[in-house]
């Protein structure tokens, strides 16, 4: 059974229907899920998505080299993923609900404008040993918080122009925060596999630290060569700041050797060069060994992500074990992090570009994390609880010296003392056929200790969770969920902490599966109980919005 | 029992006894509509004309797929191309009449710039729900005609617009 923590990762709802069950990817728009901090498109409907709050993701996700570089100055943005993940043909269009259209006639131009998501890729199929593959994504969501300043640092687009450079988008005249395209072709056989891509758009950053807002146009150069177990992934990456001095090039890879076994057994050296200009000019490079693997045996598993470098190093392990015992199942899983640059912040970058100091702490940071979970069906009826009492020694946390207009100023700190925490989750199932079935969750989440209070993020302590399934035998589904939630705490984006996204939302899919599953469409109704109120500083208003997607696997 | 079987991998199955599939039948559909703009959109707009597009094809028991693009140049206060489209699941009843319920996508994009700017320069599109009523006489299949009359909702604010097209719809069905 899907706990069901639907409330809090309804982020999975934006460019898939179920967030189980994602159309095309369980993706967020940004990198909000770490921090609000980073991200252009800012709302409490993302921020909410995070369980972990400030606790590290100590989980068993085996970040490969690669992944670092979807990254810009250290913020991850899940549009620059990886293509290896495209397969068929999607399309994805959204909106905010609410625009004026004709509206806009009889009662004047508001200033609030709705925006929407567009996303649409295309893959040939990969019987072939050619293969060419292609994608647009723009998204506009909750950016209406900044469009101001998106407009005084750009001006307004001319309407009569043709040219995407002349609007800073592929289309639409609306700034948008994220406007990318690209293509791409590989070529595959037994012991070949070679792969290039390109990628070129426009995307709105807040910088990491600072927090100022800059338009970022990229290129995006990547390419893949693996003959039998050896492969090379390469990047080369600019980014030019649009009307204004600035610029990132990032020339970035990794040599990884992958071992002949059924487990993942992966290590290899990654290395990465990088310079910024703006208010001065500075270069940072650093190369190093990186390993990964994922090694299982009688219901253990053995999971881990290390890399060591200039930057710093990192190591992430996960043992975990899961069994059935008298039909109830049953988890237990260790996890534990160490790093000395767990944001993967580039602060002299940042220096460079900004002309401030921007320092960032080194000390080793620790988190630990154990997981228990019970399962057991009883009839109809499903039962699941889970209880994940966890640590984090030196958690890192924005310290601020002074906000002002042009950002904010002090420096990403350790702080002193342990934080702790501990998430607890019941949920119960209620799944009588397979057209119809029903599910409640509740969940806490506790932190405390020294750091707490000063901790960038505080989840909300308190979710519930309803959730009701109807499917009929002719592919079609359809899902409702409502939630209700307490405050998500944001501290360090503004002087006084904010509380984000407390209260109700309620959520609705609806999927039709045709052709033995091989066209999906679906329409997402995502958190229809919005008050159209910002609830983060500088954030956008949460609002209502349909998505309508399809997808198409060839 | 071969033929089912293929057939059970994909389109038409009622010819082996089973629910219609997709594509069992299919009717394309083409005609004229005439808008009637309602609340504050009467003021700015008068009746309006509009082509229309459609595409419908069984989908289970009683039930069809349906899915049309509706194109009217608006004139009046500010004239505007208005695109409509819509898909949905339309159920039939006894006699030739068939009700549908459509999500629908609404795009306006001004004929020309403004001094100030309105957003509808540069295009404003909002999802809506179209609720249908239509009497399509049985005799008439090749070529045939259908009566039609829509609700067309837009989510949008302040209000929410609302639109009701009626006419004629040309229809082609097979096999």
């Amino acid at each position: 059974m899907k706990t069901a923590s639907a409330v809090l990762i309804v982020a999975g709802a934006l460019f898939g229907g179920d967030p189980g069950e994602p159309l095309l990817e369980n993706r967020e728009l940004s990198a909000c899920r770490q921090d609000p901090t980073g991200c252009a498109i800012r709302s409490s409907w993302e921020v909410m998505a995070n369980p972990m709050g400030n606790i590290r993701p100590s989980d068993a996700s085996l970040e490969a080299p690669e992944e670092l570089d979807r990254s810009v100055l250290g913020r991850r943005f899940s549009l620059l993923e990886s293509w290896h993940r495209l397969d068929g043909a999607g399309f994805l269009v959204g909106n905010e609900l609410g625009d004026q259209v004709l509206q806009e006639i009889p009662h004047g131009t508001s200033p609030e404008n709705r925006n929407p998501a567009t996303c649409v890729r295309l893959a040939s199929p990969d019987s072939l040993p050619w293969r060419v593959f292609a994608r647009l994504e723009q998204v506009d969501h909750f950016s209406d918080a900044n469009l101001g300043r998106r407009v005084l640092l750009l001006h307004a687009p001319s309407l009569g122009s043709p040219w995407p450079h002349d609007r800073f988008a592929w289309f639409g005249e609306n700034l948008p925060p994220y406007s990318l395209a690209g293509a791409g072709a590989s070529w595959m056989s037994p012991n070949l596999y070679a792969q290039a891509s390109y990628l070129h758009g426009w995307l709105w950053q807040h910088l990491p630290v600072s927090d100022i807002l800059v338009p970022w146009r990229a290129n995006r150069l990547d390419a893949t060569l693996r003959w039998k177990s050896l492969r090379w992934n390469h990047l080369e990456q600019s980014l030019s700041r649009e009307r204004g001095p600035g610029s990132v090039e990032t020339s970035a890879g990794a040599l990884a050797w992958t071992f002949d076994s059924p487990q993942i057994l992966e290590a290899g050296i990654r290395y990465r060069t990088e310079s910024a200009r703006g208010a001065h000019e500075t270069s940072v490079w650093s190369v190093g060994p990186w390993a990964r693997h994922s090694l299982e045996a009688g219901g253990w598993r053995w999971a881990g992500f290390h890399r060591v470098d200039r930057e710093g190093h990192l190591a992430r392990d996960t043992v975990g074990w899961n069994g059935l015992r008298s039909r109830t199942r049953l988890s237990a899983e260790l996890s534990a992090q160490w790093s000395d640059r767990p944001d993967g912040i580039r602060p002299e970058l940042e220096s460079a570009l900004t002309g401030r100091e921007i320092a960032e702490s080194a000390t080793e940071e620790h988190a630990y994390r154990i997981d228990l979970r019970v399962e057991r069906p009883l009839g109809p009826l499903v039962l699941e609880t889970s209880n994940t009492p966890m640590a984090a020694i030196s958690p890192r946390a924005f310290v601020a010296d002074s906000f002002d207009a042009s950002g904010r100023w002090g420096r990403r700190a350790s702080l002193d003392g342990i934080l702790w925490g501990w998430d607890r989750q019941a949920s119960l199932g209620w799944i009588p056929s397979e057209a119809f079935s029903v599910e409640c969750a509740v969940v806490a989440r506790d932190r405390w200790g020294d750091p707490a209070e000063q901790a960038d993020m505080t989840p909300a302590k308190r979710a519930v969770s309803w959730s009701v399934r109807l499917a009929n035998n002719s592919g079609l589904s359809l899902r409702t969920s409502l939630g209700w939630n307490s405050g998500t705490v944001v501290r360090n984006l503004s002087n006084r902490p904010a509380t984000a996204g407390r209260g109700w939302s309620l959520d609705a899919w609806l999927r039709q599966r045709l052709f033995d599953d091989r066209l999906e469409l679906s329409l997402t109704l995502a958190d229809l109980l919005a008050g159209n109120e910002p609830d983060l500083p500088d954030g956008g208003q949460r609002r209502a919005r349909l998505l309508v997607a399809g997808s198409w696997n060839l | 029992m071969a033929v089912c079987a293929a057939l059970a991998s994909g389109l038409a199955a009622s010819a082996c006894g089973g629910s219609p599939r997709l594509f069992d039948s299919t009717r394309i559909e083409t005609g004229v509509l005439l808008g009637i703009p309602t609340g504050s959109l009467d003021g700015p707009y008068g009746p309006s004309p509009a082509y229309r597009f459609g595409m419908s094809t069984t989908y289970s028991d009683g039930i069809h797929a349906v899915g049309s693009i509706q194109y009217a140049p608006l004139e009046g206060e500010v004239a505007a191309h208005y695109l409509v489209a819509a898909c949905g699941l339309e159920a039939l009843w006894p006699g030739g009449f068939a009700t549908a319920a459509l999500l629908s996508l609404h795009y306006a994009r001004a004929l020309e710039e403004h001094r100030p700017p309105l957003q509808l320069d540069g295009g404003e599109s909002e999802f809506g729900i179209d609720l249908r009523a239509s009497w399509m006489p049985r005799r008439w299949r090749k070529p045939g005609i259908a009566l039609r009359s829509t609700a067309s909702f837009a989510f949008t604010e302040p209000e929410r617009s609302l639109w009701i097209w009626s006419g004629i719809d040309l229809t082609w069905e097979w096999p």
